[in-house]
């Protein structure tokens, strides 16, 4: 009896992180493939944990407040280009230069996430296609700015930045003067690997303000709400507003993300950078073991791991396996995407399966009443 | 009108960035430093360029110059220490002299002339601002550095 149910754990520890193990599996296998060495892989996958974690952990408050993986992320990570390409034109450099970037990025990514907390609180129940949505919606309106607006309504003035034409932004804004400039604040070298620790820094402490805010009047509140939407309205709680306070805050925190993330890569591409941020940080939660209702900052960690292993790993085991390190590119990519379908169908299976179970008990209880 | 304390809050939170933005704008506003030890003629006498030249720009060497060289360093903020240790002819002694220059806030590029520097001319005679010749856009493919987040070209 006892075996069995030691058996049971094993297998539900297994189906209910099913994700992270096939990852570890997949990198298992390709790791000794690809023919990196450890040294490599870990200086790699430290860069890449600096470089992405802070866009990830901007997931988890919309999370918390049941509103599901917020797609919408994308409109602050536009935010923090718009503050990274003025600070450019203005040339201000450096850690002022990312600061100013932030401070610039705050009143847009409220602005956006306010429009998005709108729109979802009226799309309730379908805010990740709604969220999704929206940034192919507030996509066109930043290119209509930085194609058009850009140079001749708002100043831009460096020929490094404006296109020949004379309004509109370069497809590339270098970001050189700001390159790498928080990685390298206080960096230590161990054996031969850079540890941005200044970096790891500023993620730590947005690690420590997401654990505080679980425990504050707001953070209770969103939880409340993300438990039930229902419960919460009766017990005073402004669902609404409280839905909309938390894709302020992931809007607000994936610009600073995203000026995080560009500072490390030394480079905007202006018009394609932010496309595909939101889906690939969502993937590498979920990879990490998060659901579309669940999800923790260990998640977060052992999600850009495993996720961006695979990244590296890919295409070089691809090379030696098929002779074409296209279909390592190719698969990774493919499988970007396919853990997020999967797990959106597995919260979907789970949430129908627990409401049959519900609704059987349900009758069974009704039944028992009737005799 | 009396303010409540959570607006007051609000209030000098907004007050309290706008002022770090502020001080970001100053404290990091980039420059271009070009030196030339090249001869300056002026009303008041004419310079020769110096035989030899060690920059340090806020303590970080730039560039060892011979007469009509120039050297660049970039740096930020809104003055800048130079260095200058200087030969005036093959045989002379070395001398060091260190001085604290004030930028105009909206020039990118800073030309300053070594002779007029050192020979204790005003700001407006060793300092000018240097203009970019505009550049005929190119038409070659701008390498772009991604995350590999995005497949490409077969």
């Amino acid at each position: 009896m006892k075996e069995k149910s030691f058996a049971s754990k094993i297998w539900n520890l297994f189906r209910n992180n099913s994700v992270p193990f096939m990852f570890i599996i997949i990198c298992a296998v390709c790791i000794p493939i690809s023919g990196f060495s450890l040294n490599y892989l870990l200086a790699e996958i430290i860069t890449r944990i600096a470089r992405n974690s802070f866009l990830i952990l901007s997931l988890l408050i919309p999370i918390m407040a049941g509103m599901g993986l917020n797609f919408g992320m994308t409109l602050g990570a536009m935010a923090g280009e718009i503050g990274l390409i003025l600070v450019s034109d203005w040339q201000i450099w450096g850690i002022p230069g990312m600061v100013l970037a932030m401070i610039i990025s705050i009143p847009i990514s409220v602005l956006l996430g306010v429009i998005c907390g709108k729109i979802m609180n009226l799309a309730r129940g379908r805010e990740m296609i709604t969220g999704y949505i929206m940034n192919y919606f507030i996509n066109g309106i930043y290119q209509l700015i930085v194609l058009y607006a850009m140079g001749a309504i708002i100043p831009i003035v460096h020929s490094s930045i404006i296109l020949p034409r004379g309004y509109g932004i370069r497809n590339t804004v270098s970001l050189l003067s700001m390159r790498q400039s928080l990685d390298n604040l206080l960096a230590i070298r161990f054996g031969g690997i850079k540890i941005p620790v200044m970096t790891f820094a500023v993620v730590a402490l947005l690690c420590l303000f997401i654990v505080w805010f679980r425990k504050t009047k707001l953070g209770q509140d969103m939880r409340a709400v993300g438990q039930d939407m229902e419960v919460a309205r009766a017990a005073g709680i402004d669902v609404e507003r409280t839905r909309i306070i938390s894709i302020v805050m992931s809007t607000v925190l994936a610009g600073f993300g995203m000026i995080i993330y560009l500072q490390n890569m030394g480079n905007l591409s202006t018009y394609t950078a932010h496309s595909q941020i939101g889906m690939f940080c969502i993937a590498a939660l979920l990879v990490g073991g998060a659901s579309v209702d669940r999800a923790s900052i260990g998640n977060v960690f052992l999600g850009v791991t495993l996720f961006h292993l695979m990244f590296i790993v890919a295409p070089s085991a691809g090379t030696v396996l098929m002779g074409d390190s296209m279909i390592g590119e190719y698969f990774r990519v493919f499988v970007s995407y396919a853990v997020i379908t999967f797990a959106l169908i597995m919260y979907e299976t789970k949430k129908r399966r627990t409401s049959s179970l519900a609704g059987r008990e349900l009758a069974l209880a009704q039944k028992e009443a009737d005799k | 009108m009396k303010i409540s304390k959570s607006m007051l809050y609000k209030i000098l939170t907004v007050v309290a960035i706008l002022i770090l933005a502020a001080v970001m704008m100053i404290i990091g506003r980039g420059h271009t430093i070009y030196l030339d030890n090249k001869a300056y003629d002026a009303q008041s006498g004419s310079y020769p360029a110096y035989y030899r030249t060690d920059i340090e720009v806020k303590n970080n060497e730039v560039q060892k110059l011979s007469a009509r060289e120039r050297g660049s360093a970039t740096f930020m903020g809104q003055s800048v220490k130079i260095t200058v240790t200087y030969m005036e002819t093959k045989n002379s002694q070395k001398q060091t002299e260190t001085f604290r220059i004030k930028v105009p806030y909206g020039w990118d590029g800073i030309i300053i002339n070594l002779p007029a520097l050192l020979h204790g001319e005003p700001k407006s005679a060793y300092m000018s601002q240097f203009i970019e010749t505009p550049v005929e856009p190119s038409n070659a493919e701008e390498v772009v550095v991604t995350d590999e987040f995005v497949v490409g070209d077969i």
